[in-house]
């Protein structure tokens, strides 16, 4: 049986609740928002972003003021190392899981303000001559739930596992036209966290970050499945290995 | 400025820049749960495998195997979150050493057999062994990974087939404190709240409870309250060790192990003194009574232990309290008076909500069931209980210890509905298993202590474990697993990894993890998860409900077991909701659990029930009475009193440290799943010891260093964690239990609650050597 789908009335109270959000976002530099209806979401909480709208009165949002410039630097400089989709999924188990902490930290952290101070903005790192990869959700506050230091290298057991196929890059539905999604975006709301910035992806990195409103033009595919079969996996692999 | 505070004002300054999603307008709730077809990603909802909280997860299916999982964004558990071992649970499917065909012991050597063979072995053995011995030294021991239908035709087969009540499961080990306090204080068992009170209360206070590493989705929705609610929603922690969950806490109070007890007395001796009792609430609602104390820790063969209750009033109560002024209790606990007091002004506010939360160091306790009540003891007397974002909660840390042991009833006493002792509920059980009623024995036989105790000494003869590992988790380990080794027992394990327990097995059955097979599984806030087989189990690993329903069937009892296999799980299932029948208890049916990623008992005219005893919520309500804690007869919940008495072994000259055994995020119990598991492996590889940081210092110890832990019962050599994730107080340590290659069982004391019968992993004493 497939997973339940959210009904479309919850739907379409989340994709307005959203829509506002967004408004306030675009149009406002410090918004309130008063949600509308609370009764209406108790026992649907299709993610923590509308389970906040939804169960809390007021969500105060704060932006920047913004500048010119993109919040990001959009090159790195000149000689820094850059990420790439190789390293990128060498982190995860397979697309779509949590990375592993690729760095030593202190063993006795928990809440997000120390993971947060370098992964929030990012920034250029001298120690590692690179780019902070930037979280695309802020707001999780146990980052330790899902992100584990790797310290040793072997296994306990050999294991059988098979690595799914990595979401297909360059689809268009039509010749010419804007690429689609091939990736969920539970979680990763903020694409200009992996997509923007000097520690973007370099394979992935979008050429016009200033447009911001990704969306717009970018849809999660829906027909095309997010990844492709199990045949060509290893080819996509040898492909990043590349 | 030392590190850590550098690092904290550094996210403080930059929190105000960059909004959380730069890209608004998304709903990926609706718009990646696409029936995917063809060669694609599949995805199928079920519970995690693995803790208590019940995460609803997707397991993304490609080429007929489970690649992938994700929260699911329809859970209302998780919504959409999961931990790193949720998140790659599928990848244990896969060990290289999975259990594909049966096993079985033959001059020595364990040789693979056509499972059916194995089953024809298990089902004479266990025939030759009633024959022989009786019906009582054949015995079942399961679990609270248990799915509801591998209890449910587990208890049909035990006692009213084979007549024989020596069914356990390891739940004893986890859950019974938790049980028997909630008998004891309401006459029925599990939670009155559910997980909603987190987004509604304003104080979290954990009770002896790791949440961040042990409940860590809960713990997300914790901290997610607080950001939402900055200055006013307060997490506290209550501890004898400074964990994750402290460091993110508003307030931690460390105490010494044990004095729990007192603790709680004195948070009520404070709101009785401040007159912060809800007496309206207090006068219609509750009783106060008394019980015995001196009660013994249960360490001998054939211990005996009956509690008995009498009422006492107020008056009473108030003097039992004076023993337990804040001045009093902070010597006995190490917390101030000054913190005690505090604590009890969060409890004693009125104008607050509070809810309490804890697992095992609550449950695993020589006085589980006593701390347990005196938890409740407060909730009572100050009315902030059964109602939304107020009220005690025991957390769970196995997926089904209350969908399958407590609500199934797989315990020696119990039945799925009521207990064994009781003649009503023995015929009302016969008549649904369709069993004459004389096959259900009246008397309750071994606990599982004193099941692996007559194991030892020959009582039990042949004893069936299945999804669980003793060999591992017993305490004063060595005795039981000599025990096991004797002549003449014969052990048949279910399993999908080769584990300490199948390494004493005569008959291993191969089995069907999770997926593979079809099932259900109930939460710590009594929900119902259903789950579909999502892929096939390897080579002929079977579902653990269908060994049993063969195995039966050998035995003759074809007609008890008249399944067909297609639809098996749904008929047990269905065949067990009948036990529950009725406002109080009602499950949703399985065609409903399908459709939704859990549902609650109390399931009610299509609803579920969120708070019970309250008359707004719940149904079974008296109309008119405001709350009904009808599991009592007089309707009333009882706030017992109960003293502080000293754990069973307590550091002395000889073994000056305590030591405390546990979790760690990454693995989960035993370690026979996540250790598969490349990404736990590798960020946990083995088992440690946390040792204090100044008496690491004085001792020479560094971090890494081995050094040899020894108790009464064991000796151990374990790697030091100076400054880890935490950090015991001087004179104690911390050891997880994870490690089969490390198994600090064999120094843990085997002391028990006498009411429960659930051993403390959480006290004995040792001595601490460099190596
Ligand atoms: S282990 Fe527990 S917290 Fe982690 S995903 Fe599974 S159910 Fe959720």
């Amino acid at each position: 049986m497939s997973a339940k789908q959210a009904s479309p009335l919850t739907g379409v109270i989340i994709l307005a609740g959203f829509i506002a959000i967004g408004m306030t976002v675009l149009f406002t530099v410090r918004g309130k928002l008063q949600a509308q209806d609370q009764e209406a979401h108790a026992g649907h909480h299709p993610s923590w972003a509308t389970a906040h709208a939804a169960s809390h009165a007021v969500v105060e949002i704060v932006v920047p003021p913004r500048t010119a410039q993109p919040a990001f630097e959009s090159v790195p400089r000149p000689g820094a190392k850059v990420r790439t989709l190789r390293e990128f999924y060498s982190r995860r188990a397979y697309a779509g899981a949590p990375p592993i902490i690729p760095h030593a930290v202190e063993d006795d952290g928990v809440i997000n303000d120390d993971c947060l101070s370098c992964h929030q903005d990012g920034g250029y790192v001298p120690e590692y001559n690179a780019y902070t990869p930037v979280t695309p959700h802020p707001e999780m506050g146990n980052c330790r739930q899902c992100h584990v230091e790797q310290i040793v290298e072997g296994l306990f057991v050999a294991t059988e596992w098979i690595q799914p196929a990595l979401p297909k890059r360059g689809q268009q539905s039509i010749p010419g036209g804007p690429l689609q999604i091939p990736h969920p975006l539970q979680f990763r709301e903020n694409c200009l966290a992996c997509h923007a910035g000097p520690q973007a992806v370099v394979e992935i990195r979008s050429s016009h970050p200033e447009r911001e409103n990704c969306l717009q033009c970018h849809v999660v595919d829906q027909n095309v499945p997010p990844f492709k079969s199990l045949i060509d996996t290893r080819m996509e692999l040898a492909d990043v290995e590349k | 400025m030392d590190r850590r505070k550098f690092m904290k004002n550094a996210a403080l300054a930059s929190a105000c820049s960059a909004a959380a999603a730069m890209v608004p307008g998304v709903t990926f709730g609706s718009v990646q749960e696409v029936g995917v077809s063809g060669s694609g990603l599949e995805w199928h909802k079920a519970p995690c495998r693995f803790c208590g909280v019940g995460c609803g997860v997707l397991v993304g299916v490609s080429g007929g195997k489970a690649v992938a999982v994700k929260g699911d964004p329809s859970s209302s558990v998780s919504r959409g979150l999961g931990c790193v071992k949720g998140l790659h649970s599928v990848q244990m499917l896969y060990a290289k050493d999975r259990y594909k065909q049966a096993y079985v012991k033959r001059d020595g050597k364990m040789v693979p057999v056509p499972i059916s063979e194995a089953l024809d072995i298990v089902a004479e053995k266990m025939q030759a062994t009633i024959d022989k011995h009786g019906k009582d030294s054949v015995a079942l021991y399961g679990s609270g990974q248990w799915t509801i239908p591998d209890g449910y035709v587990a208890s049909k087969f035990m006692k009213g087939c084979i007549g024989s009540n020596n069914l356990e499961a390891n739940a004893r080990l986890c859950m019974a404190s938790a049980v028997t306090g909630f008998l004891t204080t309401f006459g029925a068992d599990e939670p009155m709240g559910c997980y909603d009170d987190i987004e509604q209360t304003e104080t979290f206070v954990l009770w002896g409870n790791n949440m961040a590493e042990m409940h860590p989705v809960l713990f997300s929705r914790c901290l997610e309250q607080r950001r939402r609610n900055p200055g006013r929603v307060k997490i506290i922690d209550l501890a004898t060790r400074t964990t994750r969950t402290s460091r993110a806490a508003d307030d931690s109070f460390i105490f010494r192990p044990q004095t729990d007890l007192a603790i709680a007395n004195a948070i009520c001796h404070e709101i009785v003194k401040n007159d912060q009792v809800n007496w309206g609430f207090f006068n219609k609602h509750v009783n106060i009574m008394e019980g015995k104390t001196d009660i013994g820790y249960g360490l001998e063969d054939n211990f005996k232990f009956k509690d008995e209750t009498a009422k006492i009033d107020m008056e009473a109560y108030k003097a039992f309290l004076s023993d337990y002024t804040p001045e009093k209790v902070e010597k006995i606990s190490g917390v101030s008076a000054n913190d005690i007091r505090k604590l009890a002004a969060l409890y004693g506010d009125p104008n607050r909500k509070v809810v309490s939360y804890w697992c095992m160091g609550m449950n695993q306790h020589s006085r589980g069931t006593w701390i347990n009540n005196l938890v409740y003891n407060i909730h009572l007397l100050v009315g902030k209980i059964s109602l939304p974002g107020n009220g005690p909660f025991s957390l769970t840390g196995q997926p089904s210890a209350c969908g399958t042991v407590r609500e199934v009833g797989t315990l020696t006493h119990k039945l799925p509905h009521g207990v064994v002792m009781n003649p009503k509920h023995r015929a009302f059980a016969a008549k649904i298993w369709g069993v004459p009623v004389e096959r259900i024995p009246a008397k309750p036989t071994h606990h599982t202590m004193a099941m692996f105790r007559a194991l030892d000494r020959g009582d039990i003869r042949f004893i069936w474990t299945q999804v669980t590992n003793p060999m591992q988790t017993m305490p004063k380990l060595k005795r039981y697993f000599e025990g096991s080794m004797k002549e003449d027992r014969f052990i048949v394990v279910s399993d999908a990894f080769p584990t300490p327990t199948t390494a004493v097995a005569d008959v291993i059955l191969p089995a069907a993890c999770w997926i593979e097979r079809e099932g259900l599984y109930g939460n710590s806030e009594r929900r119902t998860q259903q789950f579909d087989q999502i892929v096939q189990p390897p080579g002929e690993a079977m579902c653990d409900t269908w060994q049993i329903i063969e195995v039966a069937r050998r035995m003759g009892f074809t007609k008890e077991f008249p399944y067909p296999q297609e639809t098996y799980i749904r008929d047990v299932y269905e065949e067990y909701r009948l036990h529950h029948v009725g406002m109080k208890h009602a499950m949703a049916p399985y065609d409903e659990l399908r459709k939704y990623p859990g549902l609650q008992w109390p399931f009610v005219n299509g609803k579920e029930t969120k708070w019970r005893y309250n008359e707004k919520y719940d149904p079974a309500v008296k109309k008119g009475s405001g709350f009904e804690f009808y599991g009592k007869k007089d309707g009333k919940a009882v706030i017992l009193a109960r003293p502080y008495e000293p754990a069973a072994e307590e550091p002395d000259a000889e073994y000056p440290f305590w030591l405390c055994t546990g979790r760690v995020v990454e693995h989960w119990h035993t370690g026979s799943m996540t250790r598969r598991i490349p990404v736990l492996n590798k960020a946990m590889p083995e088992g440690y010891v946390e040792i204090n940081t100044e008496d690491a210092r004085r001792m020479g110890i560094v971090d890494g260093r081995e050094v040899r832990l020894t108790s009464r019962r064991g000796t151990i050599v374990l790697k030091a964690k100076v400054n880890g994730r935490g950090n015991p107080p001087s004179l104690s340590v911390f050891v997880p239990f994870f490690d089969e290659n490390k198994l600090i069982n064999e120094l843990t004391l085997d002391a028990y609650c006498p009411i429960s019968k659930q051993p403390d992993y959480k006290k004995c004493a040792v001595k601490v050597e460099r190596v």
